[in-house]
Parts: structure tokens; sequence; C-alpha cells
């Protein structure tokens, strides 16, 4: 079966579920689902504090962010324990008004004392803060209003506090008041407001999470209960998804045809690329890669496509040259596209990268078969990816390859993970495959880019990697905080596109793709490549808590 | 006794030398080890202070190294092995305790049983040679010792497990079922998960065994007291085992540490391939997330239990040799 | 674990080059040794010719992903679109390439650190010895794992230092032990009185002996240095854009490649691993069968192993003796045929007597004994003539009678006291289950009767409760003298009984043994190469040579006129009648080799009254005068007669 003729079966079938969910009213309560988190470990240790490391728990179930922001749609905030928020005129702080009505589990009431309660915690626990959700980058004191509102007092201006400090999950004060050492406390039997709080069955290797009697929400959830397999590492996951034990996971299934084929009616995957973008980052305080005319050049040699349909396996799409996916068109500057066009960065066309070498004087002049610089010197440079990385390390071949094509003597070079986050951090290396930030707006990622103010005077920055600033772009990200605007924001965002086109301060790779794989067999209600309703993640993170909205939709066929 | 001092003596030894290796290891490397672990998390909010809070909860203080050193091994004493990085706040002394649990179960199994099989064909192999031991095991055994194990367990697992279903895809409890001794149920489905990772472990480990034992055995066959065994007329059975056997079972005790060595490196693999809960696979999980406190306390366990497991046999040796007590 | 018993020290030491090519000889006429190193030279030439032989440039994306082997891509491609083929080709460069790289550099420091310390010895090889030990008892894997973890970029050098780094303890502790074997031997000792350096010894004196033990180290840290860079390049822990066995299985298991059906990257590296270390493990048994003759087997013929047939049609006589040996043959198999060890030996041992049977080391005196008890065994067969002990045809004992027959019939003192005895379990187990195998009794009074045996030896008989290695040599040998009467056996053989022990007690032991052999009435079958303890101690007396029998006599007769020229050259040289430390009687010349016997009179080369024409073409004939024997020219009557002429 062909794939598209695949996808279009698959459209219909999904069609008729969700017809079919229409024409009920509402679900009945009841039934379970397992789903395989990519866990960082295969044995769960029994502690549902929201505060530990690692990204893949339950925690989001259990204890609840203040707003889930969706990356299909950020611009609509779905309220949750909050129910909205403004900035003061200064916007030196920023009000939260809490949601009424909320219980805990355990039958006491939610209001604005638990979340003052946690935001201090964290902001007296500086290295719990730093592990969970970051509150203390932002916010200097938190202060209540009344019983069911909270102000924030910002550190300084900046417009995007509501989208960090609303990540945060609130823990009860009545729980977590009389605890001494809370960064080392261990909670076995977790009071949260989320729909599932209940811990049934704790085995190392599975546990389950059961209804919230009290759950705020109206008749939700419609499912009973999770179960949470510990599985590691996309083999492990795979054997799972493909023998129908585990029915939602998010795994890069390198051969989705084998996976569709074990059960061509219920087995489904969609990626959708809306993710952070993934880049290649030359170090521009490094010649040649401080000439912009000479990283145009580079960006011209590789074969976009190629290395998303075989490094990425075809799971995701190229980005644009501005650094943002396709997918948020409406934030791309038209002017920065048709700058990228005109100076051919970010397209692949070989034979005008190579003229362009030629034409800066990076020609073969010791007849060894490679280009050298200009004065003559031998060129060489490495390309370093993160092993383990699977797809880094195939895409860097890729490219390695055309380098050497193009008489470029660059060759690839993987390195452990810690070995390249400080390679990264310290600016030894020439160019490297690295992941962009993401954030609600479109700024985030250029402050992280290009924020002169984040590069320390030893060059160590922790985000700013290319460590390529200009004065004007400082400028403009500064001034976007300042305002809520949005026009003036919008002016702002284009403008950093064109300076960043115009530079070529990065060249972008491929949007970061959100893996996602489900078996509708016994549940129903996905999001669908038609109705993507929200993020697929099975896994959460401080900026993906949607499945937290799937969770409540899901349910028994 | 004053043998067993002895050996006793030796293992501290082996012990501090392990503990030397983990504590020198993170301090050789390049770079702060600390930066190296804090890489996952983002840092930038975090006080100079924080981070020294961090830095100690994960074993590093800011001393002389003498001073350090101390701190590490009293720290150790008191089974504070630190805490993990990539379950911060979690202790590695709990993550070592569910893991430890599974790892003795499932190569305590497969100890069990690759030892009496692989002895038990040793002796064979030596006293009937040109037998079907002899002949046919030897060889096969010597091919499977050629052959990468964890390969071997994998196609295992896609054979017997995915394409025939006789076995379960890995891990070590039946789903579902809370964890409880007593119920049969529950004990039946551990058995179950167990039976594929060892059975593979028993084919691939044996053979260490067999050769030594056969090896021995032909080297005692070869001894007077053998041929006075035979002259003097006794049965078969009694100069096989408690003539040729016991005697030639002392060395196998000895090499021990060697054949356990092997084991446990084949048993780290299979929980990797089987994602079965025991150290191996959460030592490669703490790799795969740089999680040096859990990959160093796994280090010291592991060393701890082999060094502990030869203590026994060095104590069965006693029991078997009456020359060591004298 | 056969490498670790150090071989027999090597009476001479030939240079490292002279000593090569027997070694290499051996190994090269061995067909599973010659197997291994033809496949191993076949993966080398794919590793040197890997340009030549691949199709593609191994990391080249050259065709579409996942594609199954076809004409054009052999084995497929790989989830990149790589010819998998070209990888597996291209990875045996670096497979083989860190597994010799750790092999060799495994091995020198494991020579350096193993031979010298055991060539030093002292102080230094405690230490040495101690940290050797420590280092095998911590597991390996671990520690490879959290140092490679630690090490970061983890490219083939890396590996190759991590491997070598954990894996040089094993064969530093095989070398050790050897060397201190070594270290005493006469060549080694003179090397160092002349002071030559350590290291000159360690590669001029001692390396030359130990060579297959080398090799077999080094073969083995090969396999070792090959399957664990597969394996932790499998976990990830190696650089994955190096192109090797251990990467390729990698990417496969990371794109699922098994599960997926997709075997074609999977399959090829784990045979190709398999295949390396199946050939490196042919080459290594080969080595260990030859430092380890036990090891070799022998292909004995099936009609050799049938009972013999050529005896003699012959009824024990009635006058005869107690033991009638007829024409007995006693073959040893070796790689390249059969021996004769004993060549038609017969004679006679009558009730009541000591039979003493004499010889030098290798004549065949034991191999006689053994086969009266018919304690020959595979690749010793008894081919021809027949034993009587007691009337009863001890050939034709079927195998299922033959325990009860042993002991109980004839007993058997052995050669050396110190090991005839089960060092595991106590005296006293060891008169219950001759006793009980043999009698029905119970074990209580198997027990007593121990006691009393033991006492019968003039033993405290509380000793039953003891270990072997609580007693002395010469209380052992007690014991097993006790053993060996506790079935009031017909005929006690009693094999070199005294060698290990010193002259007081031995004459007390033989004293006690007439005593109560007169007491009891057996005879023995007395073996020593003692002629001055053997004219004393026996009636009648048997020399052999070369696995015959050539003169048998009254002892004194013996004594007062030796008729055969070798019994008289025997007692010639008495009273230095052996030298202990070679065990060789100080006559001229050394016994032949049994595989090409001297023609003629066997005795031949070495007589100093042999004649010329005649001795070394003539086979002599048996003369027997009176009730004595021999086999010599000298005393046929033919030659009398040709003499008188
Ligand atoms: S036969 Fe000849 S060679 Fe042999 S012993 Fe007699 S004299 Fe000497």
């Amino acid at each position: 079966m062909s794939r598209k003729l695949l996808a279009s079966v698959i459209v219909i079938m999904l069609l008729f579920t969700s017809l079919s969910v229409v024409a009920q009213d509402a679900p009945a309560q009841g039934g379970s689902i397992t789903i395989g988190l990519q866990a960082g470990s295969n044995v769960w240790t029994r502690n549902f504090s929201p505060f530990k490391a690692g990204e893949f728990d339950s925690r989001d179930l259990i204890y609840e962010p203040l707003i889930v922001w969706n990356p299909v749609d950020y611009s609509t905030p779905n309220y949750w324990l909050a129910t909205g928020y403004t900035y003061s005129d200064d916007l030196k702080s920023l009000t939260f008004t809490l949601r009424e009505g909320v219980l805990w589990s355990d039958g006491e009431a939610f209001n604005a004392d638990d979340v003052i309660f946690t935001a201090q915690m964290l902001l007296d626990n500086p290295q719990m803060d730093a592990v969970s959700f970051n509150i203390g980058t932002v916010a200097e004191s938190v202060e209540k209003v009344d019983d069911y509102t909270v102000t924030f007092h910002l550190k300084g201006v900046n417009t995007l506090a509501h989208t960090l400090l609303s990540v945060m999950n609130t823990v009860p004060e009545h729980i977590w008041s009389s605890v001494e050492k809370p960064a080392e406390y261990v909670v076995e039997n977790p009071v949260g407001t989320g729909p599932f709080t209940e811990v049934t069955n704790f085995q190392d290797q599975e546990f389950t999470l059961c209804r919230n009697p009290n759950y705020w929400q109206e008749g939700r959830p419609y499912l009973d209960c999770i179960n949470f397999p510990a599985l590691n590492g996309n083999q492990a996951i795979a054997l799972a998804l493909l023998d129908g034990s585990v029915e939602w996971a998010g795994v890069n299934f390198p051969d989705e045809a084998s996976f569709v084929n074990a059960n061509p009616e219920h087995h489904h995957y969609y990626y959708w690329t809306g993710s952070a973008t993934q880049y290649l980052v030359l170090n521009t305080t490094r010649a040649p890669l401080d000439d912009a005319q000479f990283r145009i050049a580079v960006s011209m040699l590789i074969d976009y496509d190629f290395v998303v349909d075989v490094g990425m396996e075809g799971a995701t799409q190229r980005s644009s040259p501005t650094g943002f996916s396709y997918t948020q068109g409406d934030v791309i500057s038209q002017d920065a596209l048709a700058l990228a066009a005109e100076t051919g960065f970010n397209s692949y066309d070989f034979d005008r990268g190579t003229a362009l070498l030629d034409e800066l004087g990076y020609v073969d002049a010791d007849g060894d078969g490679f280009r050298d610089y200009p004065d003559g010197s031998p060129l060489h440079l490495n390309l370093q990816a993160v092993n383990g990385f699977t797809a880094w390390v195939a895409s860097t071949q890729i490219m390695a390859q055309a380098f050497q094509d193009a008489g470029l003597n660059i060759t690839q070079t993987t390195l452990d993970f810690g070995a390249a986050v400080t390679a990264m951090r310290t600016g030894d290396f020439d160019l490297a495959m690295w992941f962009g930030t993401t954030g609600v707006t479109p700024w985030t990622f250029y402050r992280d880019m290009m924020y002169s103010a984040l590069i320390d005077a030893d060059g160590v920055t922790s985000s700013a990697w290319p460590r390529w600033t200009s004065e004007r772009s400082d400028e403009l990200i500064e001034q976007f905080t300042q305002t809520t605007d949005a026009e003036a924001q919008a002016a702002i965002i284009d403008e950093l596109q064109s300076i960043y086109v115009e530079n070529a301060v990065a060249i972008p790779m491929w949007d970061g793709p959100v893996w996602y794989n489900w078996n509708d067999t016994n549940i129903t209600g996905f999001p669908t490549e038609d109705n993507y309703y929200a993020t697929g993640a099975v896994t959460r993170s401080n900026t993906m808590q949607t499945r937290l909205i799937v969770l409540n939709e899901l349910h028994l066929k | 006794m004053n043998y067993l001092l002895r050996r006793l003596g030796f293992y501290l030894i082996a012990a501090l030398l392990a503990i030397v290796i983990n504590f020198f290891l993170p301090r050789m490397m390049a770079g702060d080890p600390v930066d190296v672990m804090l890489a996952g998390f983002d840092t930038s909010s975090l006080t100079p202070e924080a981070i020294d809070q961090l830095r100690e909860a994960f074993g590093f203080i800011d001393a002389p190294l003498p001073e350090q050193f101390a701190t590490y091994v009293s720290n150790l004493l008191k089974g504070n092995f630190g805490v993990s990085v990539a379950r911060y706040p979690t202790k590695v002394v709990d993550i070592l305790g569910v893991a430890l649990r599974w790892t003795l179960l499932m190569t305590g199994t497969a100890l069990i049983l690759t030892f009496s099989v692989g002895v038990l064909l040793g002796i064979q192999a030596a006293w009937k040679r040109g037998g079907f031991v002899d002949t046919y095991v030897l060889p096969f055994g010597a091919i499977m010792g050629a052959i990468p194990y964890f390969w071997v367990a994998l196609i295992a697992l896609y054979v017997f497990a995915l394409q025939l279903g006789w076995f379960p895809l890995g891990r070590a409890e039946a789903s579902g079922i809370p964890a409880d001794w007593t119920n049969p149920n529950y004990v039946m489905g551990v058995v179950y998960h167990l039976a594929l990772p060892v059975l593979t472990l028993l084919i691939a480990g044996f053979r260490s065994w067999m050769m030594g034992m056969r090896n021995n055995m032909v080297a005692v066959i070869a001894q007077d007291y053998i041929t006075m065994a035979i002259a003097k007329g006794l049965p078969d059975r009694r100069i096989k085992y408690q003539y040729a056997a016991r005697n030639a079972i002392l060395p196998s005790l000895t090499g021990f540490a060697l054949a356990l060595g092997f084991l446990l490196g084949g048993s780290l693999l299979t929980e990797v391939v089987f994602s079965y809960p025991g150290v191996g696979l959460t030592l490669l999980n703490a790799v795969n997330t740089r999680d040096y406190p859990v990959m160093q306390g796994i280090f010291l366990i592991l060393t701890l239990m082999v060094l502990l497991a030869n203590f026994i046999a060095d104590s069965l040796y006693i029991l078997l040799d009456p020359r060591t007590r004298s | 674990m056969t490498v670790s018993q150090p071989a027999a020290p090597p009476k001479r030491s030939p240079g490292l080059w002279a000593s090569l090519p027997d070694w290499v000889a051996t190994l090269l006429s061995n067909p599973r040794a010659m197997a291994g190193l033809l496949i191993l030279l076949a993966l080398v030439l794919v590793a040197v010719f890997a340009p030549q032989i691949a199709p593609y440039q191994p990391d080249r994306i050259v065709a579409r992903r996942d594609l199954p082997p076809s004409s054009e891509h052999v084995l497929g491609t790989t989830s990149l679109g790589q010819d998998v083929f070209s990888q597996m080709v291209f990875g045996t460069r670096i497979s083989l390439a860190v597994g010799f790289a750790t092999g060799t550099l495994v091995v020198l420091i494991a020579m350096t650190i193993g031979i010298t310390s055991g060539l030093v010895g002292g102080r230094v090889d405690n230490v040495v010895s101690m940290i050797v030990n420590v280092v095998l008892v911590i597991p390996q894997l671990p520690l490879i794992i959290v140092i490679a973890s630690w090490a970061r970029n983890t490219g083939p050098i890396t590996i190759i230092l991590v491997l070598a780094a954990t894996g040089w303890a094993f064969g530093a502790r095989v070398l050790r032990a050897q060397a201190l074997a070594l270290r005493n031997s006469e060549h080694i000792t003179s090397a160092r009185l002349i002071g030559e350096p350590i290291w000159r010894i360690v590669f001029f004196e001692m390396l030359p002996s130990m060579i297959s033990l080398v090799a077999a180290a080094w073969i083995g840290a090969v396999i070792f240095a090959i399957l664990s860079q597969a394996a932790l390049e499998f976990i990830g822990l190696g650089d994955p854009a190096v192109v090797s066995w251990g990467t390729i299985l990698y990417w496969a298991q990371n794109n699922t490649a098994l599960i997926s059906g997709r075997w074609w990257t999977f399959v090829p590296p784990g045979l190709a691993i398999a295949t390396v270390g199946l050939a490196l493990t042919l080459i290594n048994y080969s080595i260990d069968e030859i430092t380890n003759p036990r090891l070799r087997r022998i292909r004995i013929p099936k009609d050799a192993m049938r009972k013999p047939e050529s005896r003699p049609r012959e009824e024990p006589s009635e006058q005869g003796g107690l033991v009638q040996i007829r024409g007995l043959n006693v073959d040893y198999w070796t790689a390249t045929g059969p021996v004769r060890a004993a060549d038609n030996v017969s004679f006679d041992i009558r009730p009541n007597e000591v039979f003493g049977l004499a010889g030098e080391s290798g004549c065949g005196k034991s191999t006689v004994a053994y086969a009266i008890s018919r304690l020959h065994f595979p690749p010793a067969i008894i081919s021809g003539g027949r034993i009587f002990v007691d009337g009863q045809d001890v050939l034709a004992i079927p195998d299922k009678q033959l325990n009860k027959f042993r002991w109980d019939a004839v007993s058997m003192v052995f050669q050396s006291a110190m090991n005839s005895l089960n060092p595991v379990i106590t005296i006293g187990e060891q008169f219950v289950d001759v006793i009980q195998a043999h009698r029905d009794m119970d074990r209580k009074a198997a027990l007593e009767r121990g006691r009393e045996l033991l006492e019968m030896v003039e033993l405290d008989p509380d000793l039953i409760d003891s270990y072997p290695h609580q007693l002395s040599g010469g209380m052992r040998q007690r014991v097993v003298i006790a053993i060996a009467l506790a079935l009031n056996p017909k005929l006690l053989i009693m094999d070199e009984p005294t060698t290990a022990l010193d002259v007081v007690v031995e004459r007390q032991i033989l004293q006690r043994v007439k005593v109560l052999q007169r007491e009891f009435g057996f005879s023995i079958l007395f073996i020593t190469h003692d002629l001055s303890l053997l004219i004393e101690f026996s009636d009648r007396i048997g020399i052999m040579y070369a696995g015959e029998l050539v003169e048998v006599a009254p002892a004194k007769a013996l004594y007062t006129d030796p008729q055969h020229p070798y019994t008289r050259l025997l007692m010639n040289a008495f009273p230095s009648i052996h030298d202990d430390r070679t065990g060789r009687y100080g006559i001229e010349g050394t016994p032949p080799d049994l595989r090409t016997p001297p023609t003629g009179c066997r005795f031949h080369p070495r007589c100093d009254v042999a004649i010329a024409g005649l001795c070394e073409v003539v086979v002599p004939p048996v003369v027997s005068t009176g009730d004595r024997l021999a086999r010599c020219h000298l005393l046929s009557e033919e030659y009398a007669e040709r003499a008188v002429k």
C-alpha cells in the first residue's frame, strides 16, 4: 500500500471515528490506557514530587499548571488553574486570577495560598527550581492579593513572564508546609488537583494512576486509569507498540510501515513539525566562519531535502531561512524570505556555493584537492555531532560528504553529549548540529541565539552558540520585552529575521518533529492529522504540557 | 581460618582499589564533572551557593584532594552514594536498591544454572572422552563463546518472544499485578519473565565453567589417586564424583572471579536486551543520561557484590578442601 | 583453564628462532589450527584490500534506504542508504585493527609485568601478583563502561586503551606462573649468574620457552577485545561515525532493524564477529593441545581396541605361578601410531614370593604391573598375550566384573604415596569405600577394619579420621599399604613404593611389609630401579630393557652371576646405581626411543660386548637354564658353538 493511499485510508477512518464522537453526547466514563513514555530509566522510583529532574513523569497529571500552552496554537491560552493574567502598567509585575471551586484530591480547597507557597518554596530552594520550573529566572517575589489572585514581582521587565511562570505545577500547601527539606521530599501518595492522582498499583516497572474523585472539570476525565510501564529506548517502546501493549507513545519509528502494517486499522502515527528548529551552528569567532559570505556559501552546499529525507528519515520538514518552522507561517517575515532568496542563504545550490567560494578566494592553492584560505594556508574544520543523537550523526555524515565534494576539508567528529555541551558553551567548535530553543513567542529564539548579554567576558554562553551579535539586534531584543503592543512586537521580530538572514547567523536545518504514535483499538479521541487539537506528545516538558488536554479527551470507544 | 582472613584482607584491598578508581576517574577528566552533570539543567538562574549545594549533593566539595577523599569514603560508609543527576533528588542508594534486587534474582539464577550445567557437562566431557558431550557440546560451547552474547540474546528475543510469542517481550513483572511475593500469580509472572533471559545466559555462559571443569578433570584424572581408586575397584560413579570431580572443582572455585565477571558482563547486556530492570540496564540508562553518580554507585556495588561472591566461593573452598583448614 | 597450569619446563633452551619452526610446524600440522589460520588470513586480506573489494565507500549514501539484498547491493542498504556489504568490508579493518592492537598491547603489558615479576620474584612478585589478582577480581565490563563514559570521545584508539588497561591482568597471571616455573631451570639461573640484563633474559631466554603461552594469551586478548568492542559500540559507547562491525550493529539496533525484519544490517556483523572468534578459538584449541598433551585426542583404530586374539592358546599350568604372564604386549597409541611399551613379556610369580622387576625409566616395568590389574586405558592398549592370576584369565574378565576382580585378587601400592590418596576425603572414607565396594560390611565395621589395618602397619588407629595432608610421606605410604591389604589380596604390586621417602623410613616400611607377607602369605611384585634394595628384598628378579624382559633369575644368582650384559653393567654401576636427580642409571648412553627400537638386540647400541654383524641384525633368543633365563646371543648355543669354533 502506498503511503498516500494509506494516509487517505487513515483519514477516512479518523473522520468516521470523530463523527461518531460527535454523535454521542458525552462519552461514558471507564477504561484505562497504557502509555509508553520515553523514560530515562526502566525502573520507577516511587516519588511523585513535581520538583525532581527528568521530564518524563506524571507530574502534570497530578499537579496542574496555571495555563496549558499548546504549540499548535500559542495564541489561545488554555486557562487551567488560572482564569486570566494581567501585567502591571510598568510591566514589572504579573497577576494571575485563579480558578475557584477547584478541590485537591483529598477534598481540601485550592486557593492562592497554594500557588504562593509553591512559588515561594521554589524561590527559596533554587536547586529545586533549577531542575523543575525555573521560575527564579523571571520572578523576584510572589504576593497574595486575595484568595484567588496572585501577583508575581518580576526581576525586570519581561513580557514573556506569563508564559514562563504559568507552567509551574502547584502543590498543596496543607501537605508540603510541614515538610522540612522539600528538595528531598519523597511523595509516595500524591495529593493534587489533576485528573489522575490516585496510585493504585506501583511495581518496579509499572504504575497506575487513577481518576481524582474530586476533579474540577465536570465529567472528566473519561478514562479511569493510566498505566505507565517503564520503557526505555526506541526498541523497547517500538516492541510494545508492535504487540499492542502500549496504546500511546512518542517514538521515532524508523520504519513506520512495519508499525502500521502490524495492525493497519488501528495503528497510527503523525509527526507534527512545529517544534523547535534544529540547526547547524557556525562558530563566528573563528576564521573563516567569521565571514558571512563564507557562511552563506556553506549553506548553499547542503541538500536540505536530502538531509531531511535521509538524516531525519523524512519525519519532518526543513525550516525556513529565518529559523522558524513554516508551520508558524504567519510569523515569518516576507522581507527576510526575499532577502534569503536573493543571497541564496539556506537554499541548496551546489554550483552557486562553490562559485561563491572561488570568488571569495577559497581555492585549492597547494593542489591537495582541498580548498585553502585565500592566503594559501590550509583550511580544515570540524563538523561536530553528538554521540547517540542518531539523526545528527547521520545528517552530519551527509553534510561532511557534500563539503568534501565541494573541496572543503570539513570532517565529522562525534562527541559525547557532555563534551559537546562544554564545547558549545566555551566555543570550542567549528561547525556543530544543535537545537534551537522554543518559546511561546518567536522572540525567545532570537534572544537566546543573538543576545550579547548572554555571552560572558570569556566568551562562555549557555545559548548564544554562534556568538554573533550586533548593537542593533541587542536593541531590538531589549525593546521587545518593554512593550505589550502586538504590532510593535511584530515589527521587531520582522527586523530580527532580516538581520538573521543577512548575516547567516546560523543555518536552519529542519523543524523538530513531535513524535506521536497511537493505537485506537480500545480508546479514541486522539489528536489526528486532521484534528490536531493539541500536540500528540506523550511526554511532558515545561513548554509542552498538552497531554493534559489530550488525556481529558480520551475515552473508551 | 587463616586462609579466610588472608582472603578477606585481599578483598578489602580490592574494594579499596575500586573506591579509589571511582574517586579519581571523574577528577582526572578534563573539565569540571559538575558542569557535565549540570549540562542537562538550565542553570542560568542558579546562584553560586545553589550550585555549590548541587555540587555537594553530587559528592563534590571544594577542598584539597585528601579531604575530598576522606569525605567521599565516610559518605560511602554511611551508605550515602550521592544523588542521581538525571532523577534528582532521588538517592543513588534507592535506585541501586531496586536494581540490585532484580540483578541478584537474574544473575543468581543464571549463576546457579550455568554453574551446575557447566560443571556437570565438564565432568562428563572429561570422563567420557569421545562421548556425546566431548564431541558435540564442547565445540558448541566454543562456538557460543565466539559469538557476541547480546547478539544471540537479541535474536532469541526476536524469534522466541516476538515471532513465536513463547516468552514475554522483556521486563521483569507481569503487568498489573502488584508486587507481592506471597501471591502465586505474581511469582509466576516473575518466573515467566525470567525464563528467556536466563536461558540465553545459560546457553552463552555454561561454556566457561564447562571448559574449566573439563580441563581440571583431565588434569585430575591423571593423578595417582584416581588410578588407585580404579585399582581399588570402586564403582564408577564414586570415582567420577568423589575422587575426580570433588578435586577438580576446587580450581573452579578459585577461578570463580573470572567466570563470575564473565557472567556479570553477560547479564548486564541481557538486562539491556530484555529491558530487565536490574543493575545493567540502570547502568546503561545512567550512561545515556550521563548520570555519573549512579554509574559510579553501580560500579562500586557490583564490585562489592563480586567480592562478596568470591568470598563465599572461598568459604566453600574451605569446606571442600580440608587442606586449607589446617 | 589449561593455560594456567605451567607446562613442564623444557630441558634446554634453544634460541627464539630455533624453537619457532618446530612449534609452528606442529601447529600447522593440526587441521583445526590450519582452518583457523586460513579464515583469519582471509579476513586480514579483506581488511587490507577493503577499498578494492568494497563496491562503494562505506559511509557514502549510495541508494535508497532500507533496501533488501539485491544483486546491486549484496547485503542491502542501511537506514541511511549506505551499502551494507561495503560497510562490512571496511568494518573488518577497524574491528580487526582494534582486536589485534588491543591483543598486542595486552600481551606486551602482561608479558612485561608477568614475566618480570615471576623472574625477579621476592617482594616485587608478591606485590605484583597481588595487584594482578585485585584487578582480576574487579568486574570488567562495568569498569570498562565507567571508564569509557568518562573518557567521552570513544573512538577506536580510546577503546583500545580502555580495553588494554582492563584486560592485561589475566595474561599477566598466566605468564607469571610460567615464569615462576621456569626461573629455576638451569639456563635461566646461569644467565642470571653471569649477570645478563633482565630484559635480555626475558626476551631471549624465557620468551622462547613460553611462546605458545604468549600466543594463547594474545589470541584470548584479541577475542576479548573484538567482543568487548562490539558490546561497547552496541550500547552506544563507541564513535558511531566510525564504520566497524559494532557500529553497524549499533545503527541496526537504533533503527530497530531486527524487529522490523531488516535482518541484513543485523545478522552479518554478528556472524562476522563470530567467524573471527571461531577462527581464533580453533587456533587457541590447537595451541592448548600442544601445550597440554593430555587434551590431545589420539585416534585409535577400532580393531586395535579389540581384545587381544593373538595370545597363545595355552591354559595356566598347574604347577606354574600364582601369576602367569604369557606373551604380554602393551601398545601406547600416539599421533603417529602405536608404540610397543611391553613386548612379548612372559614370567611367573609364585605363591608367597617377592618378585622384583627392575630397569631404567620407561623400560616397561610399570606397564607390566598395570596390565596385571587391567589398569591400562586408551591410548594404552593390551594388544597381545594372556595373564592368569590364581587361575583366572584376567584379560577375559568382562568389563562389568572388573571391579570385583581388582583389589580383591591384586592390590597395588603406587609410585608416589604423596598422591595416591584422595586429598579431600578422610583416610577412614578411603578404607570404607574400598571395603564396601567388595564386602558386605556396614560402615562401622569397615571403619573398625580400617583401624585394625592401620595398626597392622604400625600406625595410630586414630589417624583414621585424618586427611592425607595431615600425615607425613612415610605415614601416607603405610596408609596406602594398609588399604592395599584391606581385602587380603593374593598379589600385592608395589610400584616404586619408596621413591620419595628417605632411606630409614624406606627400610622400616619394607621390613614391615615383609613381616606381613610372611604372616598373611601373599605374593609381591616389587618394582624399583634401586637394584641393591631389590636384591635384598626379593626372592626372584626380572630385568627389563626397552619393553622386553631380558633376564629373570633368583635374587642371589642374579647378584653373584648376572648373565645378561645389561644386568652386568647395572651391577657394575653399583653403588651409584642411579642418579636420584635424573632417575637414570649410571651407565652410558640413553635408553632407545621405543618408536624406533634398534634392530636386532635392542641393547646393542649400548652393549660393551656386542657382536658386530650379529647383535644389530638378529634378534637374540631367550635362553633358559634351570630357573633362570636371559635374552642374549652370548648365551645361545649357536653362538657358544660358533665361539668354540
Ligand atoms: S645380544 Fe648382543 S648386544 Fe644384546 S646384550 Fe647380548 S651381546 Fe649385547
